[in-house]
C-alpha cells in the first residue's frame, strides 16, 4: 500500500520549529544590526593601532 | 673580493625582502584579516541559520527522511522496542512526530550542516593541491584557513544554539504530551477496569481486555489503540485514516475485533461488563431449552425491574426467536449438535446505571461425557460462573422410585442417560487440569424438568428453597459434595424451563441466571442479594 505523505501534525510542528529558528535569526539579526558600529570602530581602532606600531618603528634600529 | 660584494648584496636584499614582508604583515595582511574574521564568523552564523531553515521547510534534496507508518510497521522507525514478546511488532499507524521524526530532523540539520562545512573544509585542501609549490599551501594557510575556520566556527555556534533551543521547546511539548498521553491512558484503562470490562470472543472463547480494531478504511488491524507513541488524542492509520485513541472511544466509531481469530465481537465489547456463563450437563439434561427460557424469563423480569435485555448481534437474535418460539409453543428444543463448538449467544443487560454483556454458552452434552472431548470447550476456562443442569430423571434414585412403571414418565421427560455426578466429575477434573480456580468461582446447579417432577410423590418434599436436602436424599451427595468442595459458592435451583412458569415465579428459569450475573457484579434485580452491599454491610 502506497502510504499517504506525512501527517498534518508532522507539518505542524516543523512548521513551529521553523518559527523558533526565524525568531533566533530575528534577535541574533538584531543584536548583529545593533553591534556593528561598536564592531568597526573595533576593528577601525585595531588596524590604527597596528598601523600605528609600524609608523611609529624607531627606524634607528635598522 | 667579488664573494664578500655578492654576500653583501645577498645580506641586503634578504633584508629588503624581510622588511617588506613585515610592511605587508603590519599594513594588509592584519588589517585584512580584522576585517575578515568577523564578516567570516557573521557568514558562518549565517550559514548557520539557514540550513536549519531550509531543512525544516524540506526544501530540495535536504529534505530529512520521513518516518513513515510503512517504517512503523517494518520496524525501521526508531521506536523503541515493544516490551514482551510481541509477534504482531507495532501498528500500521504513523508516530508522533515529538518521538519519532523530531529526533531524525534536529540529527539532519547537524549532520547537514557539519557535511556542508567539511565539503568547505576539502576544497580548501584541494586548492593547496592544485598549486606545484609550497606557495600554495601558505596561501591557503594563512589566507583561507583562518577566514573559513572563522566561518565554521561561527556556523557551529549557530546550529548549536539552534539545537539546543529546539530541543529544549521540544522537551516541554514532548513533556505536555506525555501527560496527556498519561491522562488518556490511565482513564480508559481505570473505567475498563471499574467496569470489569473484557472482550470475549463468539467463536474461539478468547478473552481480551485490549481488542484489535481494523481499520473502517483499509482494514489493517490496529492491535493497541491505547494512547501512545502512535498518537495521544487520535493516530493515524497508515491509509491516512483518523482513528480514535482510547479502547472506550474506538469501541463506538469502529469495529471490534478478537485479537486472537479477527472474528468481529459483540458490540459493547471491552466497554461494558462481561458476564460468561457456560451451561453444562448431560444429554437431554435440557440445557438448551434452559438457555433460551432462562432469556426469555429474564427479558420479563427486566422489565419490570426497569431493566433491559437485548440482542445486539443478528445472530444471537436469531438463535433466540427460534428457541424463545420453540418454549412458547411448548415443543422440544433440537438437540445441539455433538462435536460442534457452540457459539455465545450475546444479550446485552441495561439497568438503571450499568450495562453488561451476558455470553451464555450451550455445548452439546457429549463434550461433557469424555474428557478427552471437553478440551476445546475453552469458554471454561473464562467464566465468572457455570450453571450445572441436573435432569432429576436420570438420577438412579428417581428412577428407582419410579419403579417399572415410571418408564413412561422417563419417556416423557426425555431423560438424560448419563448421570449427574459422573458428568460433574469429568467437568470438574477438565477445569482443574487447565488450572482454572474453581475455588474462586460460583456454581449454579440447575434441577430441571420441574414442571414434570414437582407432581410426583418422591418430589413432595422437593421445594425450590430446599433443592440441596433433596438432592441429598436422592443420593447425590457425592455431587453435592464435591461441587461445595470445589467451588467458592454453590446454589441450587429448581426450574421448569416451561412457558407457563412467571417471571417472578421460584421455580424460573431466569434465577440461575440472574444469580450468576449479580456475582459477577451486575445487580439486575433489587430483591437479588448483592454480595458487594452484603459485604459493605458486614463492615
Amino acid at each position: 500500500m502506497t502510504a499517504p505523505g506525512p501527517t498534518t501534525a508532522y507539518h505542524v510542528h516543523r512548521a513551529v520549529l521553523t518559527v523558533i529558528v526565524l525568531i533566533i535569526i530575528l534577535l541574533t539579526s538584531y543584536l548583529v544590526v545593533r553591534g556593528i558600529p561598536s564592531l568597526r570602530q573595533w576593528v577601525i581602532s585595531a588596524i590604527d593601532a597596528v598601523q600605528d606600531e609600524w609608523t611609529s618603528w624607531d627606524w634607528r634600529l635598522l | 673580493m667579488p664573494y664578500l660584494i655578492g654576500f653583501t648584496f645577498a645580506l641586503a636584499a634578504i633584508y629588503v625582502a624581510i622588511w617588506l614582508t613585515v610592511a605587508a604583515v603590519m599594513l594588509f595582511v592584519i588589517p585584512a584579516f580584522l576585517i575578515m574574521l568577523p564578516v567570516g564568523l557573521l557568514s558562518g552564523v549565517l550559514w548557520g541559520c539557514t540550513v536549519p531553515i531550509v531543512t525544516l521547510t524540506g526544501y530540495s534534496r535536504w529534505q530529512p527522511r520521513t518516518i513513515t507508518a510503512q517504517d512503523v510497521k517494518q520496524g525501521t522507525s526508531n521506536l523503541p522496542r515493544l516490551r514482551g514478546d510481541n509477534p504482531f511488532g507495532r501498528d500500521p499507524a504513523w508516530p508522533s512526530y515529538l518521538v519519532a521524526q523530531s529526533r531524525v530532523d534536529l540529527s539532519e540539520i547537524w549532520h547537514r550542516t557539519v557535511g556542508t562545512l567539511g565539503k568547505g573544509w576539502r576544497k580548501c585542501r584541494d586548492i593547496g593541491d592544485g598549486w606545484d609549490n609550497p606557495v600554495g599551501w601558505v596561501v591557503v594557510v594563512v589566507g583561507l584557513v583562518p577566514v573559513y575556520l572563522t566561518v565554521s566556527v561561527g556556523a557551529l555556534a549557530a546550529v548549536v544554539a539552534i539545537l539546543l533551543i529546539c530541543g529544549a521547546a521540544l522537551l516541554v511539548v514532548t513533556a505536555s504530551w506525555l501527560l496527556v498521553v498519561g491522562v488518556l491512558r490511565s482513564g480508559d484503562y481505570l473505567v475498563r477496569r471499574l467496569r470489569g470490562a473484557s472482550g470475549s470472543c463468539p467463536l474461539c472463547y478468547h478473552v481480551s481486555s485490549l481488542p484489535a480494531f481494523p481499520c473502517a478504511q483499509c482494514q489493517q488491524v490496529h492491535r493497541d489503540i491505547r494512547p501512545g507513541l502512535l498518537g495521544a488524542v487520535w493516530r493515524r492509520c497508515i491509509c491516512g485514516a483518523r482513528l480514535p485513541t482510547t479502547v472506550l472511544r474506538a469501541a463506538f466509531q469502529l469495529q471490534t475485533s478478537c485479537p486472537n481469530c479477527l472474528a468481529p465481537l459483540r458490540s459493547g465489547a471491552a466497554v461494558h461488563r462481561d458476564i460468561r456463563l457456560p451451561v453444562f450437563g448431560p444429554v437431554s439434561a435440557g440445557k438448551t431449552r434452559l438457555v433460551y427460557a432462562g432469556l426469555r424469563a429474564l427479558r420479563e423480569q427486566a422489565a419490570t425491574a426497569s431493566a433491559s435485555v437485548e440482542f445486539t448481534d443478528e445472530q444471537s437474535k436469531q438463535a433466540f426467536d427460534q428457541g424463545d418460539e420453540i418454549v412458547r409453543d411448548g415443543g422440544d428444543t433440537t438437540k445441539t449438535p455433538a462435536g460442534q463448538l457452540p457459539t455465545a449467544i450475546t444479550a446485552q443487560i441495561t439497568t438503571t446505571r450499568r450495562k453488561a454483556l451476558l455470553h451464555l454458552f450451550d455445548a452439546a452434552g457429549e463434550f461433557y461425557i469424555d474428557r478427552s472431548d471437553n478440551s476445546e470447550l475453552l469458554f471454561l476456562d473464562h467464566a465468572q460462573g457455570l450453571v450445572f443442569v441436573v435432569d432429576p430423571f436420570s438420577i438412579p434414585w428417581v428412577q428407582d422410585q419410579l419403579g417399572g412403571s415410571g418408564q413412561i414418565m422417563l419417556v416423557r421427560a426425555n431423560a438424560a442417560v448419563d448421570k449427574p455426578d459422573a458428568v460433574y466429575r469429568v467437568t470438574a477434573g477438565r477445569l482443574r487440569d487447565y488450572g482454572v480456580r474453581t475455588s474462586s468461582q460460583r456454581l449454579a446447579i440447575a434441577v430441571t424438568k420441574a414442571d414434570l417432577l414437582v407432581k410426583l410423590p418422591l418430589a413432595r418434599n422437593l421445594h425450590p428453597h430446599r433443592v440441596k436436602e433433596w438432592l441429598l436424599a436422592a443420593e447425590m451427595d457425592n455431587l453435592v459434595l464435591a461441587a461445595e468442595r470445589d467451588f467458592a459458592e454453590v446454589k441450587y435451583f429448581l426450574v421448569a424451563s416451561v412457558h407457563s412458569t412467571r417471571a417472578a415465579d421460584p421455580m424460573s428459569p431466569a434465577n440461575p441466571f440472574a444469580w450468576l450475573i449479580a456475582r459477577a457484579g451486575l445487580q439486575l434485580f433489587p430483591d437479588e442479594p448483592n454480595p458487594t452491599k452484603q459485604a459493605e454491610e458486614a463492615v
